[in-house]
């Protein structure tokens, strides 16, 4: 037995020596052995040891992978090891690090695998308690499946005019202003309640939101409940219903929403009721107390098969009400106009999703002045149909670089008196076609597009009918890094973007006595921005031109030209400058408009954390027919905190600034005048947050 | 016999000679093309030329413009117009009168609906002693022609909201969305009031000059995103969009933000990305691109199952490049023939997330 428990026991030393090696010096059989050093706490950095015999060479066929994320590029080296330090503390839990081996880039060798565990690592909420559940509370919690949180963020200034030189109506010399922000989630069981509000705060009722001291900004109280079956919610104030369409798009506002679907999300069914304006404060809190400003309506969404990407899926919205009819504030009564539209579309992916189709019919029946305006009530339709293709299952392989392309076509008619309240900026009355085509080939990526198109949908017999031919197109290369003599160039990319645009009359009605069309535009961008070490900067010029053959307007020439510059360190210092230089041109009248505008801004942290410095300088000319006086604006402030603020302890600051505006006359020195004012400015932080 | 003859003659004579003062009525353009829908705009000089029979001043006036629909009056525009004009007897003045006249949508149907060449504008001016009228050609169909009108300006923040509450170095920009008929040169600048001007008069400085080509055929739209918006100090922030109307009755929504101490959690989608495309090919390479964010450290690019938040592969690179490509052994973690979202992620030196991008669509070949 002794020999047998020999043996037994040096396998059994040399098995513990194998698992020490593999979990403390990773995989046996590579080239590089290294050993693994785990952070002791969130903050810590992680460090790989390699051999200190590691060449260099050997150093850069190396990779890091830390929790499936490649982390190579932010690597240190500190002799031979490798650190990384996180720019986020770890969170609480399981990390993986892996060490490969990538000198054959196509087939990387995992040389070690390392698993550590954070304990009480950073949250991640930010502002958490100090104070963690107890186990009574904790066991309370669970047993509830409750979850919530609260945060409240807010900052009042009592600020106080100094001196001030030139100022017309005066606001008021003292003056409370602020604001904040509230955000709460509650998860009880099934049901999750989400919250959101802002307020603002100022004593001048004419600088205020609405004319009110303190008054409520904007807001949103969603309450959803997800069963096994069915997943119901509803919604109150400011909120867009999500589905984009002829009829509904961008449709952000305050009003309330109901929704009810089966639980795996095949079915969904919307129901809305929303305010037409864009409005904020307490005041008509529903966003619904106008009935001249409210639509209703419902949308539906049903994905019969399947819930993967690219399976069918059909959409039908409608919506009925009124709202101001012309919306762009030329009026100086606005007529209350009554709409009600639908859209229904489809769409579908074919191929492993490559080809993409979209499909939809949309009408509209919209009176423009209501039953108090003798507009007559018209009935429009649009149509909308897009398909798009990638033609290649596997990418072509060219000069070395994979290339991805994609082509579409789409067809574009919405009928000349196509209108919606829940979508106002709807461009209507015109038919286009459409050829585009994307490419994605190494290091560029490029855009082409053609589009041809009408207006005059309806056929009307007075109106005369014009088209538009409109070539655009866009490209954007990534270059190497520069090195050497010119690697102050960084890894520059730069971009070339244009686009060429014929119209002219395609029919003139008889007898009409109207201007004709034949016009040309041009447009050409080139351009370009680069990163390196703690600077970046960009330049881009931009050409224009439009040639009016019918003389009912001048031609012009445009050209501007932009440059921006950015050093920061990262940490406490950012300095920034903006110009932008612009020369346009009326051919006709033989004139020239200069402009310049200037911007730089400072921001520094002279003292972290206790002394800021923020400066803002423009500088704005302009020269040529219609003079301007040339314009000199200065911001600036400095701020002393002298109590920080912390999660649920309020902080303190005080704070010097004010702004100064210089105006020159060229012409006339009567222009002339300096306007200034500062502030002394006392602030309050208060942030609040609570988890459970 | 001869003084009779003089007598007479001048007789006859000065009631012309006193009535001949509005020499003419001349519109400037003089036709011009209407929308059929909304309620259009016509800006028009009238130019009018008269002569003094003697030494006064008068006043010279049109009560109002008419609009008219084979040559009857259908409904009445715009307000008076008046000018002084003092000349001394033989000598003549020419005198401007710029207006613009909106016309309600019934009005526009009208005009839509007439025949073509029948529709006018006139408007009658009068220097108390003679009265001459202008016409001016009105068409229908606002198409390409005449100069670029901005329709309207709809502002809002890239979150949609128009009243926000933001953190410090919080990326913020605003979104203009610019409505408008014919072609042109949109001349147009984004401004904003800083804190330090807020607490008292509100100063404008010039955040960034746009001058953009803008074409259609008839009717169009476009979007225009503001640069980075500050938000360094704390305080109230008021951003426009202005643009050159001549008309000067556009309206311009000013939108407010507040930014307040701290850092935000949930970064919004707010970066722009460059390349791949939505759906591109995934392989190694395949070039992810995009612009620079101020205030990054590191850029992150992560790739998810659809509508998942847990990261399947990815890679961190620092701030001094603005493009990756992923090597093999990110790419294995990937199952061909599958699709996965990805987006990009700016973190600041403080690891606080600056922004996020809108997730986009990759495939892995088969």
């Amino acid at each position: 037995m002794t020999g047998g428990g020999d043996i037994f026991r040096n396998l059994s030393i040399l098995a513990i020596t194998c698992i020490f090696l593999i979990v403390g010096q990773g995989s046996v059989g590579a080239a590089v052995q290294a050993e693994f050093v785990a952070p002791s706490a969130g903050s810590d950095v992680v460090r790989i040891k390699l051999p200190e015999d590691i060449d260099i060479l050997t150093l850069t066929t190396l990779a890091v992978e830390l929790d499936a994320i490649d982390v190579t590029a932010i690597l240190s080296l500190d002799g031979t090891d490798f650190v990384l330090k996180p720019l986020k503390p770890f969170a609480a839990g399981i990390h993986q690090v892996r060490l490969l081996d990538i000198t054959n880039a196509e087939n990387p060798v995992e040389l070690g695998s390392w698993i550590f565990e954070i304990h009480g690592g950073s949250s991640s909420n930010a502002g958490a308690l100090a104070d963690l559940p107890d186990e009574t509370e904790l066991s309370r919690a669970e047993a509830m499946l409750t979850s919530g949180s609260i945060r409240f963020d807010s900052l009042t200034e009592t600020s106080l005019r100094l001196a001030e030189r030139n100022i017309t109506n005066a606001p008021d010399k003292g003056i409370l202003s602020g604001a904040g922000d509230f955000n709460a989630n509650l998860e009880v069981g099934k049901l999750q309640l989400q919250s959101r509000a802002n307020y603002f705060l100022q004593t001048d009722n004419d600088k205020s939101l609405t004319g009110n001291a303190l008054d409520l900004g904007e807001y949103e109280l969603s309450l959803n409940y997800s069963g096994e079956d069915l997943a119901l919610g509803a919604t109150l104030g400011h909120h867009d219903i999500g589905v984009q369409s002829l009829t509904m798009s961008g449709f952000y506002r305050r009003g309330a929403s109901v929704q009810i679907g089966d639980a795996a999300g095949h079915v969904r069914a919307k129901a809305f009721s929303l305010g037409t304006e864009s409005i904020a404060g307490g005041e008509n809190f529903s966003g619904l107390n106008n009935g001249d400003e409210r639509i209703s309506g419902g949308s539906l969404t049903v994905q019969p098969f399947s819930l993967e990407p690219g399976a069918l899926k059909i959409t039908g919205i409608f919506y009925d009400g009124k709202g101001a009819g012309i919306g762009d504030g030329i009026m100086v009564t606005e007529p209350v106009a009554e709409g009600r539209g639908w859209s229904a579309i489809v769409e579908k992916s074919f191929a492993d999703q490559r080809i993409v189709a979209r499909g939809e019919y949309a009408h509209s029946i919209y009176d423009q002045d209501g039953d108090a305006g003798s507009a007559p009530t018209k009935d429009s339709d649009a149509i909308s149909i897009s398909l798009d293709l990638r033609p290649f299952a596997s990418p072509p392989i060219w000069l070395g670089d994979t290339a991805d392309i994609s082509l579409g076509v789409s067809y574009n008619r919405l009928g000349t008196y196509f209108q919606s309240l829940a979508n106002a900026g709807v461009a209507a009355d015109r038919e286009a076609y459409a050829l585009y085509g994307s490419m994605n080939w190494g290091k560029s990526s490029s855009n082409l597009q053609y589009i041809y198109e009408t207006n005059n949908v309806d056929g009307l017999e007075a109106v005369a009918t014009d088209y538009l031919h409109n070539l655009s197109f866009s490209t954007n290369y990534a270059m190497e890094p520069f090195e050497g003599a010119m690697s102050w160039l960084g890894t520059p990319s730069v971009y070339l973007s244009g686009f060429v645009a014929d119209a002219g009359r395609l029919d003139t009605p008889s007898g009409y006595l109207g201007p004709g069309t034949n016009n040309l535009t041009k447009s050409l961008t080139l351009g370009g921005n680069t990163s390196v070490g703690n600077w970046s900067w960009g330049v881009s010029h931009t050409i224009s031109s439009y040639e009016d053959f019918t003389n009912t307007s001048s031609d012009t020439l445009n050209n501007g030209t932009a440059f921006n510059v950015n050093w920061t360190d990262f940490d406490r210092f950012n300095f920034g400058g903006a110009i932008q230089f612009n020369v346009f041109e009326d051919l006709d009248e033989n004139t020239s408009n200069f402009g310049t505008n200037i911007g730089v801004d400072v921001s520094a942290a002279i003292i972290r954390d206790i002394l800021d410095l923020n400066l803002d300088y423009n500088l704005n000319l302009s020269a040529g027919s219609g003079d301007q006086p040339d314009t000199h604006l200065v911001n600036g402030e400095i701020e002393w905190t002298f109590l920080q603020a912390e999660p649920n302890n309020p902080g303190m600051a005080l704070a010097l600034g004010g702004s100064m505006e210089s105006s020159n006359g060229n012409a006339d020195s009567a222009d002339d005048e300096t306007i200034y004012q500062v502030f002394l400015v006392f602030r309050v932080k208060a942030p609040f947050a609570y988890d459970y | 016999m001869i003084t009779r003859l003089i007598a007479f003659l001048l007789f006859i004579l000065a009631p012309a000679l006193a009535q001949a003062n509005v020499n003419s009525v001349t519109p400037s353009p003089s036709s011009v093309a209407v929308a059929v829908v909304g309620a259009p705009r016509v800006t028009v000089t009238w130019t009018v030329n008269r002569t003094a029979a003697t030494t006064a001043t008068v006043s010279v006036t049109s009560a109002n413009a008419d609009l008219r629909v084979g040559g009857v009056v259908v409904s009445t525009l715009g307000n008076i117009l008046s000018q002084s004009s003092s000349l001394i007897g033989g000598q003549s003045e020419t005198l401007r009168f710029t207006e613009t006249l909106v016309l309600t949508p019934a009005q526009a149907n009208t005009v839509a609906t007439s025949d073509a060449g029948s529709v006018t504008i006139t408007r009658t001016f009068t220097d108390t002693e003679t009265t001459l009228v202008g016409t001016m050609q009105v068409a229908a169909g606002g198409g390409n022609t005449g100069d670029l009108q901005l329709r309207r300006i709809d502002l809002s923040f890239e979150n949609d909201a128009r009243a926000d509450v933001i953190r410090q170095g919080d990326r913020q920009r605003a979104v203009a969305r610019v409505s408008y008929r014919s072609s042109g040169l949109l001349k147009g600048e984004w401004r904003i009031v800083d804190p330090t001007s807020n607490y008292g008069s509100a100063r404008y400085r010039i955040l960034q000059v746009v001058r953009q080509q803008l074409v259609s055929s008839g009717q169009g739209e476009t979007r225009i995103v503001s640069p980075p918006l500050p938000t360094q100090k704390n305080g109230l922030y008021l951003v426009t969009f202005v643009a050159e109307d001549e008309s000067g009755v556009l309206d311009f929504p000013v939108l407010r933000y507040f930014v307040l101490q701290g850092s935000t959690e949930a970064p919004v989608e707010n970066l722009d990305v460059v390349s791949p495309a939505e759906g591109a090919i995934l392989a190694t390479d395949t070039v992810f691109s995009w612009s620079y964010v101020k205030g990054a450290y590191a850029y992150q690019i992560e790739l998810f199952e659809p509508a998942s938040e847990d990261i399947v592969t990815g890679k961190l690179v620092g701030a001094e490049t603005q493009n990756l490509n992923f090597s093999v052994f990110s790419l294995d973690r990937l199952k061909p023939g599958q699709v996965y979202d990805w987006r990009l992620r700016a973190i600041d030196r403080g690891g606080k997330i600056l922004g996020v991008s809108a997730r986009r669509k990759i495939m892995m070949p088969q």
